[in-house]
């Protein structure tokens, strides 16, 4: 077995070593435009590059063997890989190569799709989605020194690495693109846009809305086949208010959506069809199940009918009833039933934590009944799938639902977990709790909620799965003057945005090292400095694999500009787009 | 992606097919051990019998002669008491018993966590006799049959 083994391995790189020795006497050679960091002798020779699988890059240190199939690249190791351990051939396929000030054209890039095979864009009106394909520069030198050429011309063109294949027109006249919201579905290529008309932030509270929550006149969710921009299905919600940017208002786990309406507080449940439809399964809010809305209307007509009857009773008897029979109505009377679930759920907690019965009673006057009103206005700020049947659902009051983490501390906010099928709540915690920021700290990988079909999203680095960034989350620990802080404020991320991390192999902590203030997986804006970003190796030698530069090439000329970027990396290839942009401030007055 | 796994059981692409016939032994070793275990139904049973016959396991080299030398080999009521009987099967059409077959847990490790603290907090009286009855999501001990 042994020899067989060592073998293989042989036969695999002598085939390989004739390959290289073959084209190398002609010195006509296909060079990729972006030259991994491999010694000199070894040459990836592409047939046709396909991305259509981005788990084909998949090997260990030593030792390995290449070949080509059909066209495709796929490479064997002769040992099984850990999850995580399968991209360490990425810490020598790095981008070696910065082309400045690109002309692009004028549309905001938002962002590559999971699996690579496309880029998402909006115009700058905001009215229309562009969808480019990213495709690789090649080009062929003729001369014996092609390591030291420059790039040619076309690199320096936007449509030499991306393909524009269709624009689309999502909004109409008065309604924008939602410039930060996208999801992708990776299993179909669907991807979920919004466009909305323009917020109205003193909209009065009717029909069961929250009073203080904004209102928008029309939200349309588009969703649209990727492959040729065919708009498949659309959902529109009327005066309602959902939170589109960074897409915290939505959630997307496998085929199953879910939708929060901030201003009516319930929670939609869409499933997507293979065929395209946005299928509405349930709405959790007012009432929890299906049939609950049935019961409680049947018995409203019943009461309302027994009423009648008493009433005619009563004047045909002459008799005059002082007590006034108020109309039954379900609507105004009875909390909404996640509310009901939440309460009685807090309230059995808290008997079975007594066993003698003064101090049970005792213990929920004080807990229960003396913050009964703040329970009860409390709100729902954000949902998202643990799995099929489960939602992490955050309630806060209505203030401090959009706080950022430093204001965590002023408004309290709680975290339930959902059973969407028993209707039951499983747990609640407050925001601080030490058991939430355990499990937290713990299963943070779970937390994430990443769909079965996408295997690459596994790959995302977090606290619970690399010893890196355990690291870093201790030292901020130690640091923090007051650990219930800390724990709020890690907290305060709770429940996580969907699709807002990038599955790219260089925010991988364990092959990369590289400042956090400056850039992350996150798809968010950065402070932007004039200094490279530097990514440098994780493990022996500690060598400095690649930079990043953002802005022009020269540095910028007003340096106390303040300045933003952010940056696109694609997910498979060595690819990465930067942006940015200046923040042009008032000058002072001078007095 | 090509899974390395089903590699093993084919011939590598690349070596040539007269390349493997210094591997008889391995061959005659395998079909040497699943010879007791069709007749053997306990694990251990079959590991003492693998003892005795020395042509099989005596000459395999150790770090430590004395690494074997804690293992009764004929001690038939100890063994006895140890796994329960293991059902292996000689063909394709059986289906394996339900409590001899792996499954994946539907919920995942955080829910199953999250339930198991509720369930605690819910029951504080019976929190040391849950110790004893094994929780609701747990496994039931299973043999492996891993299939590669």
């Amino acid at each position: 077995m042994e020899n067989g083994k060592k073998r293989r391995e042989i036969v695999c790189g002598v085939w390989m070593l004739c390959l290289i020795h073959k084209t190398r006497g002609r010195g006509d050679v296909i060079r990729q435009i972006l030259p991994s960091l491999l010694p000199s002798h070894y040459i990836i020779i592409t047939l046709s590059l396909s991305l259509q699988s981005p788990n084909f890059i998949s090997l260990l240190a030593t030792p390995v063997a290449v070949c080509t199939v059909g066209g495709f690249f796929f490479f064997f190791s002769a040992h099984s890989s850990l999850v995580h351990y399968a991209r360490k051939f990425y810490e020598n396929l790095v981008p070696s190569y910065t082309v400045y000030e690109v002309e692009c054209p004028d549309h905001s890039f938002r962002k590559f799709t999971d699996d690579g095979q496309y880029l998402i864009s909006f115009s700058r009106n905001q009215q229309e989605l562009i969808v480019y394909r990213p495709r690789w520069l090649s080009f062929s030198c003729k001369d014996e020194d092609c390591d030291n050429h420059d790039l040619p011309l076309k690199a320096k063109r936007f449509e030499s690495f991306f393909t524009q294949l269709y624009c689309v027109p999502l909004a109409s006249c008065n309604e924008l693109i939602c410039k930060d919201f996208f999801l992708y579905m990776e299993s179909n290529k669907f991807g979920l846009f919004a466009t909305s008309t323009a917020q109205v932030h003193d909209a009065p509270a009717v029909g069961g809305a929250v009073q203080g929550v904004p209102s928008i006149e029309k939200i349309t969710f588009h969703l649209l086949r990727l492959e040729d921009g065919f708009v498949l299905d659309e959902k529109v919600f009327c005066n309602d208010y959902v939170n589109l940017a960074h897409n915290l208002g939505v959630f997307l786990y496998d085929d199953l959506l879910t939708i929060v309406s901030l201003r009516y507080q319930i929670i939609h449940i869409l499933q997507i069809r293979d065929s395209g439809n946005l299928v509405h399964v349930r709405a959790i809010g007012e009432f929890c199940r299906e049939d609950d809305e049935l019961f409680l209307n049947s018995n409203a007509q019943g009461m309302a009918l027994s009423d009648k009857n008493k009433q005619q009773q009563l004047l045909g008897n002459h008799i005059y009833n002082n007590i006034h029979q108020a109309q039954p109505n379900p609507g105004n009377s009875f909390l909404s039933g996640i509310k009901q679930r939440l309460l009685s759920f807090m309230f059995r907690g808290l008997w079975n934590e007594e066993t003698d019965d003064t101090l049970r009673v005792q213990k929920i006057r004080q807990k229960f009944y003396f913050h009964f009103q703040d329970y009860c206005d409390l709100i729902i700020w954000k949902v998202q799938f643990l799995d099929r049947h489960h939602l992490l659902i955050k309630f806060g009051s209505v203030d401090g639902g959009r706080q950022v983490s430093r204001h965590a501390d002023t408004h309290p906010a709680f975290v339930a977990v959902y059973n969407m099928d028993t209707t039951e709540i499983v747990s609640f915690y407050q925001n601080s709790a030490d058991e939430l920021y355990m499990l937290f700290e713990q299963f943070c990988d779970h937390f994430y909620a990443t769909s079965r079909n996408s295997m690459h999203m596994n790959f995302i680095s977090s606290h619970s799965n690399n010893i890196h960034a355990l690291e870093q989350l201790r030292s901020i620990k130690d640091k923090a003057s007051s650990s219930s802080q800390f724990m709020k404020k890690m907290l305060s991320s709770l429940p996580f945005s969907c699709q807002s991390l990038s599955p790219s192999p260089y925010f991988d902590q364990s092959l990369f090292r590289f400042d956090d203030k400056l850039i992350s997986a996150t798809d968010r804006h950065k402070q932007s400095t004039d200094h490279p970003i530097k990514f440098i190796l994780r493990r022996h030698p500690y060598s400095l694999r690649f930079k990043i530069k953002p802005g022009p090439e020269a540095g910028s000329m007003d340096g106390r500009a303040k300045k933003i970027s952010w940056f696109l990396f694609h997910p498979v290839l060595p690819l990465a787009l930067s942006v940015q942009q200046t923040l042009i401030m008032q000058p002072p007055l001078n007095r | 992606m090509v899974v390395p796994s089903t590699f093993y059981s084919q011939q590598p692409p690349f070596c040539a097919h007269n390349q493997f016939h210094h591997i008889p032994e391995r061959s005659q070793l395998i079909s040497q051990i699943t010879l007791p275990i069709s007749h053997s139904s306990n694990f251990l049973e079959v590991c003492c019998s693998l003892c005795l016959m020395d042509s099989v396991l005596g000459n395999w080299p150790s770090y430590d002669p004395h690494n074997f030398s804690q293992l009764r080999t004929s001690d038939p009521s100890r063994s006895s008491k140890m796994a329960p009987a293991t059902y292996h099967s000689i063909h394709n059409r059986d289906v394996p018993p339900a409590d001899q077959v792996i499954n994946t847990e539907h919920k995942n490790i955080l829910l199953r966590e999250i339930y198991r603290r509720a369930e605690e907090k819910l029951t504080p009286k019976r929190a040391a006799s849950d110790n004893l009855i094994p929780e609701h999501g747990s496994k039931q001990p299973r043999v492996s049959t891993l299939s590669f």
